[in-house]
């Protein structure tokens, strides 16, 4: 594919142009947070384009003392990681279930939990509300772990039977005609499989429960469980006048994010693709 | 169902009661925190609950209530305004730019992973962000006016007509990232045989793509298509609840919104609960029928 | 090898699940206050609005007067109080959710109206823990009682009052030939004034009203002349219909004003739809003189503006009004005690300890919000915010009538924040407007209730 016409080059300068272009709309937003965060409330409003005239990081300073960020980091940390493993492990479980180990109703309840996809969150506030505080579990992490888990399953069962439909069967008769049960064969078969895409759905469950809030705000509530990405976005909520912190705010809680970000970027880009390709 | 005789071996068995085992975790989580729910919210919504005290079962005036509410048709068109222009530009941006990324330029890897960047911001921090952005005064305005565009400085957030725009080009902005990586998955699934003899035969790029490229990537593109059409009913309320609050008056307020506000603003929560169930009915029939494309296509495979 | 890691992972999973379970139910909780086992009483408080930390670094935390209270409660009583805070938006959904599972707090600070109102069920009545001459100190405390019937259960104690005004920067007003310290007493010498402010060049108004409050605000005051304090509770939900002749008055006379500042351009372009709190930018600068508000704002403007804010009350829109030259004044926050309390009489003891003159003397100074408490000798508080001290005189002359969205259901008001800008744009008419929030002045819950 190598043609060297004048056509050709200006064909592909301008898909870079274009593809630079978005580049720049991705990031403009965030290095716009970031300047902000170094102005002072007027000087936003006054220079809410240009550069800081000076980098001064008194925003920095308000909000690690009012955020208590490394103790509610923690609390954040806590039940991300925790909710990861657990779906992981359910989610696992039941992809190899349902895909290698029928069973009469298995269909059913794969269309069942795919059905799950589509329920919007707000719809079930109150009623599980209503649940947790019968089982005794608000204000304990437990509460919402155990709801986070529920809410990624459908999406991970829904990647993983994928994935776990194309391992070939003889593989999996070859052991058990070694005499493996199912659950050997899960531990040393299916799930060294399926590690990419458990990979990728550790990540994008990382983000998607680290920015959690509606949920984290309904459950936990005291100070001693308080997640930080529900602390800042509504503490600063008092302060709104003042831009500059709510930003420096909304940077600080995105750094866990970014860092996995960085780190897993090409993990991030094969887990997006594995579930949708049959 | 009627099983093979072969399944019934002792293989077999074991393998069903396994299956069972395997699968009974995650039934029993959805069970829990979604079945039981969302049972809830259909007998609730016959009820005139107001999320505090007593129940009282009023039959189906919510509904009648609800369908006689003119605000409830401009929300419900919303949402469908967001679906019919919001698919489109949701599925076609990410097909493109995977297009253009496909095109087998240098640093695809580069670009394939930095458009996958917003989505480390949770949605209701974009819409906070946004909406400072695109006020009147805001940067954005500011920035069309110094390129002398002063025609796009307008009060962006002020009426339905230009927010709603405005949320699906966010919605896009954050979303087409993750979009485009299904689609290109889509085309690197593609035999590279097939474009040999069509190259062979002459073909530009344009034919290669429009005839080769989009056909082999049907069954992806409804995927994707299906996925934007939930979203416009699924996850609008971050953007709705930090930039316009629904308005002005309801004309950017979607059904997820609606459900918010009068559960929680309103104290209807049987109200809400209607709502919802008519939100769900509408969702689960409108990914049936797309559904029923992609198996046709399969069929014909 | 693989295995083994696996295993140790599955296990670690586990475990932690059992130790958040553990560790989560131990004591750290949320709930009201348990017994006494050997430790020491619990009080939750639900903070709505009481500074705990100071953003503006002039005053050490320990000093903040809420912070002070708290201590010396915890020591003279032996117990100990946790403060959550909370917002607006999060405070009632979690009351209402908790007061359903009766895991709140045991004392909560909450909007004064219906806001109190619509959760009765899980008030306790104060009437019996204070006694009458206690209660005098307050003002009139209907809104803070059960359906605001005078004989109805008294649900909450007053934080604060608040008063809706009109504030002006002087300097505007003098590059626009207006005295520095004016006082408008009808709607048409404000007029007059846009006329000469913006003949200089000044944009009269600086305003939001994508959330409907300054409509909310100015319907309040036109409202407030018609009906008066007690009139006012005619438009609880049930009685007097919202399309009937007297609030479509009062509507009808801010829309008419609403839609002549637009045709002028008297005010921001984007004011009927715009929540973005920028646009009060320029009347920091200058370049615009005014903004509806209220005395929750003194303490902002004071800190941007200093000397050269003034603020007035809403002029009076129809002079031959029965009750011109009342404003709307009104009990803004109070505090509730939930009736699942565990230690009821100790959350009655720190609400009174947040109720003494001396906090409310020093919230006033601190934080800028007037005193809950009337007659209460403001001298004494050094560097008193000048407009502060305006709005609780004028507080004082009682001539105060409720907002009315405090009275009508929280339905209805929403509605109307939502229907009352459209109006203005001429998107709707003011009689299908307010068809549409009287269809949702209902009462909530059950009202034919045993009380």
């Amino acid at each position: 594919m190598k043609t060297y016409s004048w056509k050709g080059l200006i064909a592909k300068i301008l898909v870079y142009l274009i593809l630079i272009a978005i580049v720049i709309t991705i990031f403009y937003p965030f290095v716009f947070m970031l300047l902000n965060s170094f102005k002072t409330k007027s000087e936003y409003y006054t220079n809410i384009f240009g550069l800081p005239r000076a980098i001064q990081f008194a925003n920095y300073k308000i909000a690690m003392e009012r955020f208590d960020i490394f103790r509610l980091g923690w609390h954040s940390l806590f039940v991300t990681v925790s909710s990861i493993l657990i779906n992981t492990l359910v989610a696992t479980m039941a992809a190899f279930g349902l895909s290698k180990l029928p069973f009469r109703g298995s269909k059913t309840i794969q269309m069942l939990i795919l059905g799950c996809m589509m329920i919007p969150g707000q719809v079930l506030m109150v009623p599980v509300y209503l649940i947790m505080s019968q089982i005794g579990l608000i204000n304990t992490f437990a509460s919402v772990i155990l709801y986070y888990v529920a809410t990624a399953i459908p999406f991970a069962v829904f990647m993983l039977t994928t994935q776990c439909g194309n391992i070939p069967n003889g593989v999996l008769e070859a052991a058990e005609i070694d005499g493996a049960s199912p659950p050997k064969i899960y531990v040393n078969i299916i799930f060294p499989l399926l590690k990419p895409s458990v990979v990728t759905l550790v990540i994008l469950n990382f983000l998607t429960f680290w920015n959690e809030l509606l949920y984290a705000m309904l459950f936990l509530q005291t100070e001693s469980t308080r997640t930080l990405t529900v602390e800042i976005t509504t503490s600063i909520g008092r302060y709104t006048s003042n831009m500059p912190l709510l930003m420096t705010g909304l940077l600080i809680n995105c750094i866990p994010t970014i860092l996995i970000f960085v780190i897993f970027q090409k993990q991030i880009a094969k887990g997006v693709t594995a579930g949708a390709i049959k | 169902m009627a099983e093979p005789a072969a399944s019934k071996g002792r293989y077999y068995r074991m393998r069903r009661r396994w299956g069972k085992i395997f699968v009974a975790p995650a039934v029993v989580f959805l069970l829990a925190f979604m079945l039981i729910p969302i049972v809830s919210v259909f007998v609730l919504s016959f009820t005139s609950w107001d999320g505090m005290s007593t129940i009282d079962f009023v039959g189906a005036s919510n509904f009648t209530n609800i369908f006689a509410d003119k605000n409830f048709w401009q929300v419900i068109k919303n949402n469908f305004i967001f679906m019919f222009i919001g698919t489109p530009v949701w599925t076609i941006t990410p097909l493109v730019v995977a297009a253009l990324l496909y095109s087998g330029i240098k640093g695809a890897g580069f670009f394939r992973s930095t458009f996958l960047f917003p989505t480390v911001l949770a949605t209701s921090v974009l819409g906070i962000v946004f909406k400072s952005f695109f006020g009147l005064n805001g940067p954005m305005n500011a920035l069309f006016k110094s390129l002398g565009l002063d025609f796009l400085a307008i009060n962006w957030l002020g009426s339905g007509t230009t927010s709603i725009p405005l949320i699906i080009m966010i919605i896009n902005w954050a979303g087409f990232g993750s979009a485009t990586l299904i689609f290109l998955a889509g085309m690197s699934s593609i035999d590279p045989s097939v474009y040999e003899s069509a190259l062979l035969d002459g073909a530009g790029w344009w034919t290669r793509f429009f005839k080769i490229t989009l056909p082999m990537i049907f069954n992806v593109t409804m995927f994707v298509i299906i996925l934007n059409v939930i979203a416009s009913f699924t996850s609008l309320f971050n953007y709705v609840f930090t930039m316009t609050n629904g308005g002005p008056g309801y004309e950017t307020t979607v059904m997820e919104y609606l459900v918010y506000l009068k559960a929680f603003r309103s104290n209807q929560f049987g109200y809400a609960c209607a709502l919802s169930v008519i939100l769900f009915v509408v969702v689960m029939v409108i990914s049936t029928v797309l559904q029923s494309f992609n198996k046709r296509r399969d069929w014909m495979d | 090898m693989f295995k083994a890691k696996r295993v140790l992972a599955l296990a670690a999973a586990l475990m932690m699940c059992g130790m958040t379970a553990a560790c989560g139910n131990s004591g750290t909780t949320g709930d009201t206050s348990g017994g006494n086992d050997g430790e020491k009483t619990k009080l939750v408080f639900w903070n709505g609005s009481y500074k705990t930390v100071d953003d503006t670094g002039t005053i050490a935390t320990e000093d903040l007067i809420f912070n002070q209270t708290i201590k010396e409660f915890e020591e003279a009583n032996n117990c100990e109080i946790e403060v959550v805070d909370q917002t607006a938006d999060n405070l009632y959904t979690l009351f209402r959710s908790s007061g359903v599972a009766k895991n709140g707090p045991d004392i909560a600070f909450l909007w004064a109206g219906s806001f109190t109102n619509d959760y009765r069920e899980f008030i306790e009545p104060l009437d019996s823990y204070f006694t009458d001459e206690e209660l005098a100190e307050f003002p009139n405390l209907d809104l803070c009682r059960a359906e605001f019937k005078p004989e109805g259960d008294l649900l909450g104690i007053p934080t604060d009052v608040s008063t809706v005004n009109l504030f002006y920067n002087k300097d505007a007003y003098e590059q626009a030939g207006l005295p520095r310290d004016a006082y408008f007493e009808t709607i048409d010498e404000l007029k007059d004034a846009c006329a000469k402010l913006s003949a200089a060049g000044i944009t009269p108004f600086a305003m939001i009203d994508g959330n409907g409050y300054a409509s909310a605000w100015n319907v309040g005051a036109t409202a407030a002349t018609l009906y008066g304090p007690e009139g006012i509770f005619d438009l609880l939900p049930g009685n007097e219909d919202l399309t009937g002749e007297k609030f479509t008055k009062a509507v009808t006379e801010w829309v008419e004003f609403g839609k002549e500042i637009v045709e002028n351009g008297w005010a921001n372009e984007d004011w009927l739809t715009t929540t973005a709190e920028d646009v009060f930018m320029p009347l920091y600068t200058g370049e615009a003189a005014m903004r509806f508000g209220g005395s929750w704002d003194c303490w902002n403007l004071y800190t941007e503006l200093g000397d050269s804010v003034g603020t007035m009350p809403i002029p009076s829109y129809n002079t031959s009004d029965e009750y011109s030259g009342y404003i709307v004044g009104q009990i803004a926050n109070n505090l509730v005690v939930t009736n699942y309390s565990k230690n009821k009489e100790l959350a009655v003891e720190f609400v009174k300890a947040c109720t003494s003159e001396d906090f409310y003397l020093q919230r006033y100074e601190q934080e800028g919000q007037l005193p809950g408490k009337v007659g209460i000798d403001m001298s004494s508080v050094e560097d008193v915010n000048p407009l502060l001290a305006d709005c609780y005189a004028l507080f004082s002359e009682n001539k105060n009538v409720i907002g009315f969205d405090s009275v009508t259901s929280a339905d209805a008001g929403a509605e109307f924040y939502r229907q009352v800008p459209q109006m203005i744009a001429g998107n709707i008419s003011i009689e299908e407007g307010l068809k549409l929030i009287q269809e949702k002045n209902v009462a909530v819950g059950a009202t034919e209730t045993e009380e």
